[in-house]
């Protein structure tokens, strides 16, 4: 029989241990380490360090089986990893953090299905969260990790499944890639790190960028059993395990690589994340086309969106949660930085040498109802919306990226749209397109792994030759709609969103559609590219956009259908500025009269002034004959 | 924009206060005001058919007249559209208000520089209006009611003419590209502040007007 007093011993232990252990892993996080802190220095750190894998062993070029190195475990070894993880591209998994203006969703794409969904964990109205949805976080992963910066979902798989919980413990984690934006090397390599997401390569993935390192083989390919790192070759010569390879040379005498980690992140690293194209004039004519100006005058994208170890990336745009109050982050916003507040004690606006606009002749109303975006950011508008293609929506920059600029979703820019904050600003826009359960006014997705295979029967056998929209009648959808009824749960009715309409199939078997608000087009504001001042809207007049055909107000949106018979309708831009449909016609039509309202006023105030003048030197004379009159 | 709708509603406050005041002094002023201007209106309009047929001194009476009810109408119209969403609501004039302001905003320019011009010999300062100026000051009681209001109805106009400059100017200056942010920030609020005296001074200018009539 054990004694009394060697379990409270034992139970001592183990309290004394867990306190130990709780405090140990605190002070890991809560710790500022070695490269938290600026010690005034301005010169860039040089990054010659020591790798280390998932364990925290140390990594050789002559290990064997040789590791991948870890991020989280080589930079935390100066910088503390878990107040980075915190950072705006990261915490998005975080309920408590403000969501912001609407940003870029992710976009879970199948053409077979008819089927675009705008996806963010983020709570932005318009979007769906993945995991209400059904889209599993191993799923994000393998669809959106090619441009994930690693950290939030990627370390947060959750696998549901034996299945998954199998192929996660081969693929590991995604963690935050530090390199991503960090690394400055000319061989750093982010679209291998989306070829390795694409593998399921997680724990490869950073490693791949590096110019010193080469990774090849698929951890998809592997079975479930693959032991990594006893590195078991798999029975199939042709399946190649996951593995590394580093470039020995590259390793110091202390087991030590130089990696070009830089403070002041080139535009290049962000563009690969961060790209836009314009489908009539950049992608083809890139020649014709300009970088932002701030860029082409030297600036880099962290001049403005700046962030501290914190990594809480400033977005840039006024009234950004967490930043009022702070001169030093209001100051990096347009308006902060060009225009600012010269009552201010310390003046914070014109940094950067940023020049201040006159504006001449624009009301200021103007400034109240609109950002400065509405006019300098983007391609002028045009009487139709032009398409773009952006880097995250549509895959951009990886290794055999389908360059047709017919692939979906069709983006459109600029769209002006009223905000939430109630100013009007450039939008990117694209109309969502899915297969949902509806119950009430609330409709949930069906996901295309459900309706692709239905929809294959139906829609035209081989969609491959299609890279936009896939024909589809009215009948087609109906019959998709018939047999998704069946596996419909009880009370819930299958619909189809897209083109701006909600379909579905009435008692008597026929198709009805109608405007809904659940198929209302997604968008979300952009900044970029800035154009020159001199191609600002406005600057050649009112009637830029106060005409009658202005683009401004009376430009054409494309309305994108999948439905053959809805395709090629189009919106008016007024429409998404709040203020109504006859309001901006009137308005625009008054502009006519605009030069007669000139002369009429001018003439006024000339004829006011004569006879108010004229009466005050007749006032002034009798003051004079008074005064000089020598009868008293 | 804060501190000119204190400004603006303190004005309109006491305005209305005052004319309050003034209808319970003058019993029937009220009633008085509305059936003369009903007069006025059906005079004119009955009048404008027939000008071919009036010496030139009536015509321009009636002409005279007739501007005195666009401008009228245009004050009306234009201080509604203007100060009920700005000091109001605290919002810049826009959809339809913006709109009827536009539309009134040449009407009342012009009817006002025609009535200016037509009604400033009648407004010119008098011996007599020294006599009122000497009574108010020494308060004797030797000037008729009728001679003070019609002094004052002339400091009226005159201020009238005054603040009218800057009330138009300010919005042609604005629609040309000569002046950049601050300058139309600062025409706005010129142009705010000018509509807001103007507008207090005609509310006054009609009072005299009103008074002038029943003393005569």
């Amino acid at each position: 029989m054990i004694k009394p007093h060697v379990i409270r011993s034992f139970v001592l232990g183990v309290i004394v241990l867990c306190t130990y252990s709780t405090a140990s892993i605190a002070q890991t996080q809560d710790t500022t380490k070695l490269g938290d802190g600026f010690d005034g220095n301005r010169a860039n750190p040089v990054h010659l360090i020591k790798l280390y894998d998932d364990q925290g062993d140390l990594v050789t070029p002559h290990d064997q089986p040789l590791m991948p190195f870890s991020t989280k475990q080589t930079c935390q070894e100066c910088h503390n990893y878990n107040t980075i993880s915190q950072g705006w591209h990261f915490n998005y998994l975080d309920p408590a953090v403000p969501a912001g203006r609407p940003g870029e969703p992710w976009v879970l794409v199948d053409r077979k299905s008819s089927t675009q969904i705008p996806l963010s964990y983020r709570p932005w109205r318009g979007t769906f969260d993945p995991d209400s949805i059904g889209v599993s976080r191993w799923e994000f992963v393998q669809n959106f990790g090619r441009q994930l910066p690693g950290g939030g979902v990627g370390e947060n798989i959750d696998p549901e499944t034996p299945d998954i919980y199998m192929r996660w413990l081969i693929s590991g984690d995604l963690q935050i890639n530090c390199l991503s934006c960090h690394d400055a090397a000319p061989d750093h390599d982010e679209a291998e790190y989306a070829l390795q997401t694409i593998r399921q390569n997680y724990r490869w993935a950073a490693t791949a960028t590096a110019g010193f390192a080469s990774v090849e083989g698929a951890a998809s390919d592997v079975p479930d059993d693959y032991d990594l790192y006893r590195g078991t070759v798999p029975d199939d010569p042709n399946v190649i395990p996951p593995t590394v390879h580093y470039d020995s040379d590259q390793f110091d005498y202390n087991n030590r690589v130089f990696i070009d980690i830089q403070h002041q992140i080139p535009a290049n690293n962000c563009y690969f994340c961060h790209s836009s194209t314009n489908l009539e004039k950049s992608m083809f004519e890139r020649w014709k086309s300009d970088q932002d100006v701030h860029l082409t005058s030297g600036m880099t994208c962290v001049d403005c969106h700046r962030e501290g170890l914190d990594h809480n990336t400033l977005r840039g745009y006024e009234g950004e949660p967490g930043r009022q109050g702070d001169p030093s982050a209001e100051s990096l916003t347009c308006e902060g930085c060009h225009v600012g507040d010269n009552s201010d004690d310390i003046p914070h606006n014109g940094r950067l040498g940023a020049p201040k606009p006159e504006h001449k002749g624009i009301p200021t109303v103007h400034f109240e109802i609109m950002t400065c975006t509405a006019c300098h950011s983007g391609p002028r508008p045009q009487q139709v919306t032009q398409g773009v293609k952006t880097a995250r929506i549509h895959a951009l920059g990886l290794k055999g990226t389908n360059k047709s600029p017919d692939v979906l979703p069709h983006v459109q820019y600029p769209v002006y749209v009223q905000g939430e904050d109630g100013r009007i600003a450039p939008h990117k826009l694209f109309w969502p397109a899915y297969w949902g359960f509806m119950e009430g006014d609330s409709i949930q997705p069906i996901l295309p792994k459900v309706v692709t295979p239905i929809a294959n029967d139906i829609l035209v056998g081989d969609t491959l030759k299609f890279t936009s929209w896939p024909p589809m009648s009215k009948d087609q959808l109906g019959q998709i709609l018939t047999a998704l009824s069946e596996q419909a749960p009880a009370g819930k009715t299958p619909v189809y969103i897209g083109g701006g309409k909600l379909y579905q199939v009435a008692a008597s078997g026929e198709v009805t559609e109608r405007e809904d608000a659940a198929a209302k087009p997604y968008s979300w504001a952009f900044a970029h590219d800035v154009r020159p001042a001199n191609q600002a809207l406005g600057v050649r007049g009112c009637d830029d956009c106060h005409s009658v055909n202005a683009p401004f107000s009376f430009g054409k949106v494309k309305v994108d259908a999948a439905v053959m018979t809805d395709r090629g309708a189009t919106v008016s831009m007024a429409s998404f500025q709040g203020l109504g449909t006859v309001f901006p016609r009137v308005f625009a039509i008054s502009f006519l009269f605009r030069p007669w309202l000139k002369v009429i006023t001018l003439g006024a105030t000339v004829l006011i002034t004569a006879v108010l003048l004229l009466y005050a030197f007749l006032g002034l004379a009798r003051i004079v004959k008074v005064a000089g009159s020598d009868n008293s | 924009m804060t501190t000119y709708r204190i400004i603006s509603i303190i004005g309109i406050v006491l305005t209305i206060g005052g004319f309050v005041y003034a209808a319970r002094k003058h019993q029937g002023m009220w009633e008085g005001f509305w059936k003369w201007l009903n007069q006025q209106t059906k005079q004119t309009l009955t009048a404008l058919g027939h000008l071919g047929s009036l010496s030139f001194a009536d015509t321009m009476g009636i002409i005279r007249q007739f501007l005195f009810l666009l401008t009228l109408l245009a004050v009306v119209l234009l201080a509604l559209t203007g100060f009920l969403p700005v000091v109001i609501a605290g919002q810049h004039v826009t959809g339809i208000l913006l709109i009827i302001h536009a539309i009134t905003a040449p009407v009342f320019a012009v009817s006002l520089a025609l009535l200016i011009l037509a009604s400033a010999h009648a407004h010119r300062f008098l011996e007599e209006d020294w006599q009122a100026v000497r009574a108010i000051f020494s308060r004797e009681m030797n000037s008729s009611h009728a001679q003070r209001s019609q002094f004052w109805q002339k400091i009226c106009f005159w201020l009238l003419t005054f603040f009218a400059i800057p009330v138009i100017a300010s919005i042609l200056f604005s629609m040309y590209p000569v002046i950049g942010t601050e300058g139309q920030e600062y025409l706005l609020q010129l142009h705010g502040y000018a509509t807001l005296f103007f507008t207090i001074i005609a509310v006054i200018y009609g009072y005299y007007t009103v008074t002038a009539t029943r003393s005569a």
